[in-house]
C-alpha cells in the first residue's frame, strides 16, 4: 500500500478538513445525508432478507421510518421504507394476516409518496405487488387488480429491462391462476428473462440492487411446480453460489427437494 | 493519524459520517428516558430517535429507552408510535437527566367522507356499494344494472320493467348518463305494452354512481334521480368471450393493444323463441322479442394524466304482443332502434382537472295497435365540460357548462277516445317536429375543514329554448362523521327538468309549458364498519309545474305534487349459514296532479312499502347460489266505474272513478340463481349460470282487463310467471 495510491481525492480531503475544524461544543457531528442512509437501507434490507433475519428487517423498517421523517422529500428513502414493509408483510402473512394487511397499507402510502417524489420502476412494480397482496375479497378484487395492473404497466414502461420489475412480474404470475392471466409457464418466462437481465444489471448505489439470488429461488420454485426437479435443484444451487448464506434456499427450498 | 485518514479516505468519510463526534474529540453521550401515556401507562415499541443523526432505540415494555449518541449541542428528539401523536422535543447533549416523554393518543385516522345523501356506487370502482359481480349475481336482475339498482332503497316497485321510479317520481325523472353524456333512451322495449330492459350490460360498465335525490349541481335537467354510468375502457388483457343462452348468442373481442391503448367490440343477437316455448309463453306473442346489439369502445391514455375514450352502441328491437282490449283485440307491434356515440376524456394539469364529453344519442320507435300508429324519432347532441381545482387543503372548486341540441319527430294517428282502438276508429292524425336547445352552467365549492366534515354548496342555471326561461337551482349538501363508521348526511336543493319536447307540440301539447320543478330535503344516518352497512334516510320532495300526458296522449302542465318517506338499507354478512346479502326497505306517501281530472291524487308510482332482500352464498370457490325476494304494495290505478254505449261506433266508453283511488294487489316474487365457474384450459374462464324467476309462480297482477261493456274485470297476470333461463360464457385468449 503506497501513499500515492491511496491519496484522498480533493473533495474527500476537504470534507475531512472541514470536519476536523468543526467546533466540539455544539453540532460536533456530521448529519447523515439521505443518499448515505438509502445506501445503508439497501444493504441492510438485502442482508436481512438473505439471512432470513426478521429482527434485522425490523431494524431496517425502524431506520427507514426515521429516515422518512428526517428526509421527508427524498423519494428513495420512502421507496426503501415501502420495500422493507413489503418484505415484513410478506413474512407475516401466514401468521398474522390482519397485521400484514396493516403493514401493506403503510407500504402503499410510502410507495405512493416515493412515486410522487422520485418515480423509479421498482416503486411502481412494488406498488403493484403491494396492491395485489391486499386483495382479500371479491369486492376489492377488481379495483385492486386494475390498479395493480396499471402500476405494473407503468413499471414495465419505465424500466423495460429492469430485472427487479421482471421478478415481481414473475411472482405475480406465479400466484395468479392461469384463467386470470397468470400461471407457472408465464412465471417461468419472466423469471428466465429476469435472470438474463441481471447479467447486465449494475445499478449505482443507492439505487435498488436486490433480486439476483432471489430470482433463482423463484425459478427453482417454478420448476418444482412444473415438475422439473433437476432444473429446480440447479436454480437453487445457483442461488447459493450468488448468496451462500441465503437461508430460505439453504434451509427450506433445497431440503424440500430431497426425496 | 492524518496519514491514516489520507490513506483510507472512503473508510474515514464513512466513519466521519456516522461517528463524527469521536473524530472531533467529542465524547459520546447516552440519551435515556421513558415514554408514557398521559395516565402513566408505559408505551412499548415507540421509535425514539434524534432527527439529526437518526440514532435511536425502541422503547421496551416498560416504556424505557436508552441509546448512545455522538451528537452534541441542541438536537431534536423524535418519538413515534402507531396510534399516538408524534412528539418532538429539543434537548441539549450531552445530557445526564432522563427525558420523560408523554404521548397523546392520535384521533382515529379516517378516510375523507365519501357518503353523500341519497347516493350509492356500483361497479369495479373503489368504494362501491355494489360490485359488478354483485350486479351479475343479483337473482332476478337478468344481469341488468338497472334491475340491480332497483334493489336499492328509494326505488318503488312499479311493474316488472327495468325503469327507475325514484321516491315518487316518474321514470322520465331519472337522468341516465354514460361517460358524461345523457342517454336519450336508456331502456329498450320501453312501451306501455312491453317489459323494458336496460340498454347496457354490466361488462360494458366500469361503474355507476346512482343518486336517489339531493345530487350535485353538475347534474341538470333531472327532477328526481341520476344514474351516472362509466363505460369500460381499455381492457387489461386481450381475449375473446363467447356466450350462449336460451335467448341468444353473443361475442366480445377485447384487445390490449399497447401500454396506453386498447379497446373492445361486442355483438349479440337475441331471439327469445326458445325461451318462450320453454316457459310456455310462446302463444302470447305474434313476434317474440328479438334484438341485435353492436357496441364497442376504444381508450387511449396519451399521457400519465390524460385520457380519451370513445363508446359506440347500436341496437335494434322488435316485438309483437297479442292484446285483448275491450276496444280492440289484435297484435301490438313495436320496432325500435337506438344509437349512441360518446367521446369523452379527462386531463390533469397540476391542481386542475378537466373532464369533457361530446355525444350524440338517438332513438327511433314505431308502434302499431289497431287505429293507433305512432312513429317517433328523437336525437340529442350534446357537449359538456367540467373543471375541478383544489385550491388548498380541504377546499375544492368545480364548475362547468353543457349544451344540448334536441329534436323530436312524431307522426301517426291516435284514437280520439282511448277506449276505442279498433281499425277505423276516429283518430287524430298528426305529424310534428320539435327542435330546441338547452344551455346550462354550474359552479360549486366543496369545503372539508377536517376529515369528519364536508360541505358542498353550489348553484346551476339552465335556459331551454322550449320553455324560453332561465331556471336557477341552488343546492347544498353536508356530511358529518361524529364517530368512527358513523356518518350523518343532509341535502337540500332545487331541481328543474324540461318536459318532453313533444309536450310542447301545439296539437297534443302546450307550447307554454314551464320547466318542471322539485324541492328535495333529505336527512340520513349511515353506519359502515367495512363489513356491515346500515343506511337510513328520510326525505320530502315538493313538485310544481309538473307536465304529463292524459290517457288520450294530451299533454297537461301546471301539476303539483309531494312525496315523503324513508328508506332503510342493510348490507353485510348474515350471521348464519354463511350468507351474504343486502336488504332495502322503502316507505313512501306521495301524491301528484292527475292529468285527466286535474285533481291531486295518489301518485301512480306510489308503492307504499317496497322490500328487496338479496342473499347469496358461495358453496365452493367456484359455485355460488343466490336468492332474492321482492315484495311491494300494489300501485294505485284509476278504476272504471261504468260505461256508456256509443251507438255510432258500437263500442262502450268507460267512465272513470276517482283518480288512483284503488290499488293493484300486493306484489311479491322470489327468484333463484346459481353460477358455476370452471377453467378448462390455461387462460380459460367458463361461467355456467341458471336462473329461475318467480320460483313459486305467484300470480302477480300488472293491470285489470275489462270485458267489452266494462261490467266485469279480470286481473292480467304480470309477464314474469315462473321462468327458467340458463346459459354459459367462456373466454379464449388471443
Amino acid at each position: 500500500m503506497t501513499w500515492r495510491k491511496h491519496t484522498m481525492n480533493r473533495p474527500g480531503l476537504l470534507a475531512c478538513v472541514a470536519l476536523a475544524l468543526v467546533p466540539t461544543a455544539g453540532f460536533a457531528f456530521q448529519a447523515p445525508n439521505p443518499g448515505e442512509v438509502a445506501a445503508r437501507l439497501r444493504t441492510g434490507i438485502a442482508e436481512a432478507v438473505i439471512a432470513g433475519d426478521d429482527d434485522g428487517l425490523a431494524e431496517m423498517v425502524t431506520l427507514a421510518r426515521r429516515a422518512a421523517t428526517a428526509f421527508s422529500e427524498n423519494g428513495l428513502v420512502h421507496h426503501y421504507l415501502g420495500y422493507a414493509l413489503y418484505r415484513v408483510a410478506t413474512l407475516r402473512f401466514a401468521a398474522d394476516p390482519d397485521g400484514a394487511l396493516a403493514t401493506l397499507f403503510e407500504a402503499e402510502s410510502s410507495l405512493l409518496r416515493s412515486i410522487e417524489l422520485e418515480p423509479i420502476p421498482e416503486s411502481h412494480a412494488l406498488m403493484s405487488s403491494v396492491l395485489g397482496r391486499q386483495i382479500v375479497s371479491d369486492e376489492t378484487a377488481m379495483s385492486l387488480s386494475m390498479r395493480a395492473g396499471a402500476e405494473m404497466r407503468r413499471a414495465v414502461e419505465m424500466g423495460p429491462r429492469n430485472p427487479r420489475v421482471k421478478v415481481l412480474e414473475g411472482i405475480s404470475a406465479f400466484h395468479t391462476p392461469s384463467m386470470y392471466g397468470g400461471g407457472h409457464d408465464i412465471a417461468l418466462d419472466r423469471f428466465l428473462a429476469a435472470a438474463a437481465l441481471f447479467e447486465e444489471d449494475t445499478p449505482e448505489s443507492p439505487l435498488p440492487a436486490w433480486g439476483r439470488a432471489e430470482v433463482q429461488a423463484w425459478l427453482g420454485q417454478t420448476y418444482v411446480a412444473l415438475r422439473m426437479p433437476e432444473e429446480a435443484r440447479a436454480a437453487y444451487e445457483r442461488a447459493l453460489e450468488i448468496e451462500p448464506a441465503y437461508t430460505w434456499v439453504r434451509d427450506a427450498l433445497l431440503p424440500a427437494l430431497s426425496p | 493519524m492524518k496519514v491514516k485518514v489520507a490513506a483510507l479516505p472512503a473508510v474515514w468519510v464513512w466513519i466521519f459520517a456516522l461517528v463524527p463526534a469521536d473524530l472531533a474529540g467529542q465524547e459520546s453521550s447516552r440519551v435515556r428516558g421513558s415514554v408514557r401515556e398521559p395516565a402513566g401507562g408505559a408505551i412499548g415499541g415507540a421509535n425514539v430517535f434524534l432527527l439529526e443523526t437518526l440514532e435511536g432505540a425502541l422503547t421496551d415494555s416498560a416504556g424505557i429507552f436508552s441509546f448512545e449518541s455522538a451528537a452534541g449541542g441542541p438536537v431534536t428528539l423524535v418519538v413515534q408510535r402507531f396510534g399516538y401523536l408524534e412528539v418532538r422535543r429539543t434537548i441539549q447533549l450531552p445530557r445526564a437527566a432522563p427525558v420523560p416523554i408523554v404521548m397523546e393518543l392520535a384521533p382515529v385516522a379516517l378516510e375523507p367522507i365519501r357518503v353523500e345523501a341519497g347516493s350509492y356506487r356500483l361497479g369495479s370502482l373503489p368504494d362501491v356499494t355494489l360490485s359488478d359481480l354483485d350486479v351479475v349475481r343479483t337473482p332476478g336482475a337478468a344481469a341488468d344494472p338497472f334491475r340491480a339498482i332497483q334493489t336499492f332503497p328509494g326505488l318503488q316497485n312499479v311493474g316488472e320493467g327495468a325503469g327507475l321510479f325514484v321516491r315518487g317520481g316518474d321514470i322520465s325523472e331519472t337522468r341516465v348518463m354514460l361517460d358524461g353524456a345523457t342517454v336519450i333512451s336508456p331502456f329498450r322495449l320501453d312501451t306501455d305494452r312491453t317489459v323494458s330492459f336496460g340498454r347496457f350490460d354490466p361488462f360494458q360498465l366500469q361503474g355507476t354512481h346512482f343518486s336517489a335525490g339531493g345530487f350535485g349541481v353538475e347534474y341538470g335537467d333531472a327532477l328526481s334521480a341520476v344514474a351516472d354510468l362509466r363505460s369500460v375502457g381499455r381492457p387489461t388483457r386481450s381475449e375473446l368471450n363467447l356466450g350462449a343462452s336460451v335467448a341468444g348468442v353473443s361475442g366480445r373481442a377485447a384487445l390490449d393493444a399497447s401500454e396506453s391503448s386498447g379497446g373492445w367490440v361486442t355483438a349479440s343477437r337475441s331471439d327469445t323463441d326458445f325461451l318462450m316455448r320453454l316457459n310456455g309463453r310462446r302463444s302470447e306473442f305474434d313476434q317474440v322479442p328479438e334484438s341485435t346489439d353492436l357496441s364497442g369502445s376504444a381508450e387511449w391514455s396519451y399521457r400519465d394524466s390524460g385520457n380519451m375514450k370513445a363508446f359506440v352502441l347500436y341496437q335494434t328491437d322488435r316485438v309483437g304482443v297479442l292484446i285483448d282490449d275491450p276496444g280492440h283485440s289484435g297484435t301490438y307491434r313495436a320496432d325500435a332502434r337506438a344509437d349512441l356515440l360518446a367521446v369523452s376524456g379527462f386531463d390533469v394539469f397540476g391542481a386542475l382537472g378537466v373532464a369533457w364529453s361530446v355525444a350524440t344519442s338517438g332513438s327511433r320507435k314505431e308502434e302499431d295497435f289497431g287505429a293507433f300508429r305512432l312513429e317517433r324519432e328523437d336525437r340529442l347532441t350534446q357537449s359538456r365540460a367540467k373543471v375541478d381545482v383544489t385550491v388548498g387543503r380541504g377546499i375544492a372548486l368545480a364548475g362547468g357548462a353543457e349544451f344540448e341540441d334536441r329534436s323530436a319527430d312524431l307522426a301517426g294517428s291516435v284514437p280520439t277516445g282511448s277506449h276505442d282502438n279498433a281499425p277505423g276508429a276516429p283518430t287524430m292524425v298528426f305529424g310534428s317536429r320539435q327542435t330546441g336547445s338547452r344551455w346550462g352552467g354550474f359552479g360549486e365549492i366543496e369545503l372539508q375543514p377536517w376529515d369528519a366534515l364536508r360541505f358542498v354548496v353550489g348553484a346551476r342555471a339552465d335556459r331551454s329554448s322550449f320553455t324560453d326561461r332561465v331556471t336557477a337551482d341552488p343546492r347544498v349538501s353536508v356530511s358529518w362523521r361524529p364517530a368512527a363508521n358513523l356518518t350523518l348526511t343532509g341535502a337540500w336543493g332545487v331541481f328543474h327538468q324540461v318536459p318532453d319536447p313533444l309536450f310542447f307540440e301545439p296539437t297534443l301539447g302546450d307550447p307554454n309549458l314551464r320547466a318542471m320543478s322539485a324541492h328535495h330535503l333529505i336527512g340520513g344516518i349511515a353506519y359502515d364498519d367495512g363489513e356491515f352497512l346500515v343506511r337510513v334516510e328520510a326525505y320530502r320532495k315538493r313538485y310544481s309545474s309538473l307536465a304529463s300526458q292524459t290517457r288520450g296522449h294530451v299533454a297537461r302542465g301546471g301539476g303539483t305534487g309531494e312525496a315523503a318517506g324513508f328508506d332503510v338499507f342493510l348490507k353485510g354478512d348474515v350471521p348464519f349459514l354463511g350468507l351474504t346479502g343486502r336488504a332495502a326497505y322503502s316507505f313512501i306517501d306521495s301524491e301528484r296532479t292527475d292529468p285527466d281530472s286535474g285533481e291531486l291524487a295518489p301518485s301512480p308510482f306510489d308503492a307504499t312499502h317496497t322490500l328487496n332482500i338479496v342473499l347469496t352464498r358461495g358453496l365452493t370457490e367456484w359455485l355460488e347460489v343466490g336468492g332474492a325476494w321482492r315484495a311491494a304494495t300494489g300501485i294505485p290505478f284509476t278504476p272504471i266505474e261504468r260505461a256508456v254505449f256509443q251507438p255510432g261506433r258500437g263500442v262502450w266508453e268507460p267512465v272513470y272513478g276517482a283518480p288512483n283511488s284503488e290499488r293493484l294487489p300486493n306484489y311479491a316474487r322470489f327468484d333463484l340463481s346459481a353460477s358455476f365457474l370452471q377453467s378448462f384450459w390455461r387462460d380459460n374462464l367458463t361461467v355456467f349460470y341458471v336462473s329461475v324467476m318467480n320460483v313459486f309462480d305467484r300470480r302477480n297482477v300488472s293491470e285489470y282487463r275489462h270485458n267489452h261493456d266494462y261490467t266485469g274485470r279480470t286481473p292480467l297476470r304480470s309477464p314474469f310467471n315462473r321462468t327458467i333461463y340458463f346459459g354459459a360464457t367462456t373466454t379464449l385468449p388471443f
